[in-house]
């Protein structure tokens, strides 16, 4: 009986591939590195990804507001689950950098981690990234260049999959393939003859999501490389004075030498702004083309197993996050003489 | 030279060159980051298989030290989607 | 949908959050293109059929944990 259900079990899974591939692909993937603006209050312009930013703030404030309510001494229901998360988080910093530093850097490290593993969660809920406003190709400012054709359904425009048949069938997308320096009327001429056979009820448009996963955005995860830069300045001033710290960039003891030492410092201050940066973004964006890739290639098992993947890198960023703001923080604050002595009592290996 | 002369079959255009940009960029930039994961997680392997004892502080380690290395292939990855989509 | 095995009811629970959001958006599109006051209708919508989905999607987890139950733990 065991052996009759696992045979079942993968026919029932290569059917539904099977089906995935011929009848649910999506259209060709149209990648967007700029969040899109949805609507424009004032000089400031309102993204989708600041919209994802204020979800996941009242999210996190509700979560910890409804934790924080009634405190019993013996914790239930919600308060076990804050309760669990954060003593979790305190003892793996704690063993990391030790009982004094530990407890001052945890607020600071512990924020960023939990922003930053709610938004990449927040990026795989069901309604993002899928839901949106449909702008059609012949925009305001300027004609597009590539766009999915939408049907109507009910009253809303849905990209419908194509109809089951082979070879496999995917919902039709238009390029407009111009050299670069076609001027618009030639861009709205090839507009107007690729969308002739169109239907009256369906649009040439891009989808605009109202909802996009925060770290998507450069934006993001350039605000947080600052800001932990900026704590972890503060951190080696408020520890060591501001000469003691200044001193690991301006060395004037070591000569020449010592002088470049910390010029190259302050470049690697700035090169790992951009790394954090990077690392972040690349990381979640690198997972978002991956889906769309995956939707138009090999849907639903192989979707799931990217799934399963971009789970696990958005808990693996936060964490790597966290915990490399928190090693640079110790960095900054053991000095330069007794760096040796301390560092040496700690857990990870100082990266140079 | 003209390569549409040297191989007059192939219409090699502008933006065929530019895919191919893009996919050398990611194709060599992920061979450094690959090695260094792969000796990375050799090494804690090692240590892990001296001192089982110490398994969270390696592990941890091991996970930042990874962390690092994988940034280069990142970067590698976002200049080969900026390449590809953007430019 | 108490007695059907455990698989089955997970896939129950993933067509409701679905048809839940998909309900939620068409509702809140129907009203915007009536009123025309595009796109608050609309989100409204999507909030609405999210809370529902992800509330009643929760329920409906928790009680197929319990179904699920001590048998496979350890």
């Amino acid at each position: 009986m065991g052996k009759l259900k696992l045979y079942l079990i993968i026919a029932g899974l290569l059917a539904l591939t099977l089906v995935g591939f011929t009848s649910l692909r999506s259209a060709r993937p149209i990648v967007e590195l700029k969040a899109e603006t949805l609507v424009d209050i004032g000089p400031f312009p309102l993204t989708n990804t600041i919209l994802t930013s204020w979800i996941v703030i009242v999210l996190l404030g509700l979560l910890f507001y409804f934790a924080t309510r009634k405190m019993s001494l013996i914790p239930r229901g919600i308060q076990n689950f804050a309760e669990m998360v954060l003593e979790a988080f305190y003892n793996l910093v704690v063993q990391t950098v030790g009982e004094k530093h530990g407890r001052r850097f945890f607020p600071v490290v512990c924020t960023i981690f939990l922003y930053v593993v709610t938004s990449n969660w927040l990026g795989l809920c069901p309604s993002v990234a899928t839901i949106g406003k449909v702008e059609p190709m012949a925009g305001h400012e300027e004609v597009r260049d590539e766009g999915v054709v939408f049907d109507q359904a009910a009253g809303i425009n849905v990209i419908m999959p194509g109809i089951p048949s082979w070879p496999p069938h995917e919902p039709k997308s238009i390029t407009l393939d111009l050299p670069a320096d076609a001027t618009e009327e030639d861009k709205e001429a090839a507009l107007e003859e690729a969308t002739a056979d169109l239907k009256p009820d369906q649009t040439a448009g891009v989808l605009v999501p109202f909802f996009r996963s925060v770290n998507t955005d450069l934006n993001g995860p350039l605000a947080l490389a600052i800001m932990s830069a900026i704590f972890v300045e503060y951190w080696g001033i408020s520890t060591l004075g501001f000469f003691r710290y200044g001193s690991k960039f301006l060395n004037l003891r070591g000569g020449p030498i010592g002088f470049f030492v910390g010029i190259l410092e302050f470049v690697a201050e700035a090169a790992r702004l951009l790394s954090f940066t990077f690392r972040l973004f690349g990381n979640i964006f690198a997972g978002e083309i991956l889906f769309l890739v995956i939707i138009f290639m090999l849907p639903v098992l192989a979707l799931d197993l990217v799934y399963g993947l971009e789970l696990f890198v958005g808990l693996i960023q936060a964490f790597i996050f966290a915990m490399l703001t928190l090693v640079f923080g110790i960095v900054a604050v053991t000095s330069h003489e007794e760096g040796e002595s301390e560092a040496s009592e700690l857990g990870p290996t100082v990266p140079q | 030279m003209d390569l549409n002369i040297a191989f007059p079959l192939l219409e090699i255009t502008d933006v065929a060159v530019k895919y191919i940009g893009a996919a050398w960029a990611i194709a060599i930039g992920a061979i450094g980051p690959a090695l260094a994961i792969g000796m990375l997680t050799g090494k804690a392997m090692e240590a892990l298989g001296r001192n089982p004892e110490a398994q969270p502080v390696i592990t941890t380690n091991m996970i930042l030290g990874i962390a690092f290395a994988e940034a280069i292939a990142i970067y590698a990855l976002v200049v080969a989607v900026m390449i590809g989509f953007v430019f | 949908m108490g007695g059907l095995p455990p698989a089955l009811r997970l896939v129950g629970i993933g067509w409701y959050v679905a048809f839940c959001i998909v309900l939620g958006v068409s509702g809140g599109v129907w009203l915007d293109r009536t009123l025309d006051l595009s796109p608050l209708f609309t989100l409204t919508g999507l909030f609405l059929g999210l809370l529902l989905a992800f509330w009643g999607g929760y329920r409906m987890l928790m009680d197929v944990l319990s179904a699920i139950g001590p048998k496979k733990k350890g």
